[in-house]
């Protein structure tokens, strides 16, 4: 593998012990990929921020990298962490967790993280451009750097992500080569889209088939201000069930363009409403969880706007909203409760990656959520076509 | 065959092979000892073994596990697999854990639990040696 000057002598120790440590586990990481050489980013975006997850094992090896002396060297995000650590939650877990869980966002932040990001869209603190080269964990931020803003970046795992934001560098393999971005496969939406839960119940059938970056075609009867956060949860739910890191949707993916002609060649998969319907569930919950991926405020009051008379024929009595950290000052001012029905914010917090076996289950319209809730948070999730 | 994390001496050890392992959720973190049924090697302990693995699978928090097992000293002697995992990987760096991998599956399949193994490196030629001890008694 190709290593320039600067980063030989990164890795022979010559800038500190936590860059080469950084340095020591790209350059195996990307051997093992095949790399032949790094590649400089620009932004890096760090997943295994709760405590749930990384357990004390994380902590361990966090507290370590401080140690060494560890920064990072280019702009840095996080994750959203479990809601352990927020107020509002303090007699739902143990000291014990709630201090561990603030003592990752702590070290984190001392290491150079954006206090304001804990969230799994840093694409909206951050835009990144056109080709962009990132570092990024958090599957469902990946895709949609890849399929909405042609930027380049691979699946990195937690711990390679953060090495990567030390040492400003990660391998030059996979999205990072345009040999890669090609379409493999046409995938047809038979029907037009009419909510957030459609997309997301299309995007956990097309994870479930897809074999390499399939090039889509597909309709939305949508809100225009609302089209971002259904593409959102659609990428999402498809990057639940596939680890495909890249999908180019006609007239929506800035590179699909160059294949508009070219793709009637590739095997064609066409989708209609029965395929998607067997991922819809009956109504488990009286609580509704929206924000997977993160929501904003003004995205979350069209939705209501939208939604509410539905929300209050089918008896949903409170709702969870994940919305970046960034989001926290907004939340102070805005509502409590619409028409009887509870609201209760997460600002920087996910419960997909919390302890949520008080709540026994949970009603959403997040294919990610209704995947990874009973998997990873104890609780049953069912997915609803409410919005 | 590729060697990462160097071999400064010859390592010599017993064998636990596994069909299948994610570090996350296969191993039990305070024991160092296989909890998974499907791994082929139930209950066996890791602790300084050469933990030979036909695939791996599961979680990028793996390797976080990897690390604390090695900080716990329940952490393999090495570990040999025929496809690389960046989890392992990125686990293995840390704690300077050698890997070896790009091994033949034929070769692979060889090899048993309760084996001894022997891994050299001729520095000089550049070359890693794995000596296979079987006991047919």
């Amino acid at each position: 593998m190709y290593l320039g000057k600067w980063e030989e002598k990164a890795l022979q120790g010559e800038f500190g012990e936590a860059l080469q440590l950084s340095m020591n586990v790209l350059v195996k990481v990307c051997r093992a990929l095949k790399a032949e050489k790094l590649v400089e980013i620009s932004h890096a975006h760090v997943s295994g921020v709760s405590y749930f997850n990384i357990g004390d094992e994380g902590i361990e090896f966090l507290e370590d990298l401080v140690k060494k002396g560890a920064k990072t060297s280019i702009y840095t995000t996080a994750n959203p962490a479990s809601i352990a650590f927020l107020d509002k939650f303090r007699d739902s877990y143990s000291a014990e967790i709630i201090v561990k869980q603030r003592k990752i966002i702590d070290i984190l932040i001392s290491i150079g993280i954006d206090r304001k990001s804990f969230t799994c869209i840093p694409y909206k603190l951050k835009t990144p451009v056109l080709g962009e080269h990132l570092a990024w964990a958090e599957s469902s931020a990946v895709i949609y750097a890849n399929s909405i803003l042609g930027a380049k970046t691979n699946r990195e795992g937690g711990v390679t992500a953060l090495m990567a934001a030390i040492a400003g560098r990660t391998c030059f393999s996979g999205m990072h080569l345009d040999e890669n971005r090609c379409p493999t496969e046409t995938i047809v939406i038979d029907f037009p889209i009419r909510s957030i839960a459609e997309a997301s119940a299309i995007g956990l059938y097309i994870g479930n088939v897809v074999r390499g970056i399939p090039y889509i075609k597909m309709k939305m009867y949508i809100d225009e201000k609302l089209k971002n956060v259904v593409l959102r949860s659609f990428l999402a739910s498809l990057a639940s069930t596939s680890s495909c890191p890249l999908v180019l949707i006609e007239g929506v993916s800035p590179e699909a363009q160059k294949y508009v002609d070219k793709h009637s060649s590739l095997e064609k998969i066409s989708i209609d409403f029965k395929d998607v319907q067997t991922f819809f569930d009956s109504m488990c919950s009286p609580v509704l969880y929206l924000g997977c991926p993160h929501i904003d405020i003004d995205e979350l009051e069209l939705i209501l706007r939208n939604s509410i008379e539905v929300l209050k024929i089918l008896k949903i009595e409170k709702l969870y909203v994940s919305v970046p950290m960034y989001e926290q000052e907004k939340i102070l001012k805005y509502i409590g409760s619409l028409e009887g029905i509870e609201i209760v914010y997460l600002p920087g917090a996910c419960p997909v990656v919390s302890d949520l076996k008080n709540l026994k289950a949970v009603s959403t319209v997040h294919g990610k959520a209704r995947h990874y809730i009973p998997k990873t948070a104890g609780a049953s999730a069912c997915l609803v076509d409410i919005a | 065959m590729k060697l990462e994390n160097d071999i400064m001496n010859t390592i010599e050890g017993e064998v636990v092979k596994v069909s299948v392992i994610s570090f996350l959720g296969d191993i039990d973190r305070e024991k160092g000892t296989i909890i998974s049924k499907d791994s082929g090697c139930f209950g066996c302990s890791i602790k300084n073994k050469i933990l030979v693995v036909e695939r791996f699978r599961g979680s990028t928090v793996g390797t976080y596990v990897l690390y604390s097992l090695c900080r716990k000293g329940l952490a393999p002697k090495a570990i040999i697999s025929i496809e690389p995992d960046p989890v392992v990987v990125a686990g293995a760096a840390l704690c300077g854990i050698p890997l070896i991998y790009g091994i033949s599956e034929n070769f692979l399949s060889s090899i048993s639990t309760d084996d001894k193994i022997r891994i050299e490196m001729d520095k000089g030629a550049n070359e890693v040696c794995i000596v296979v001890e079987k006991d047919f008694l």
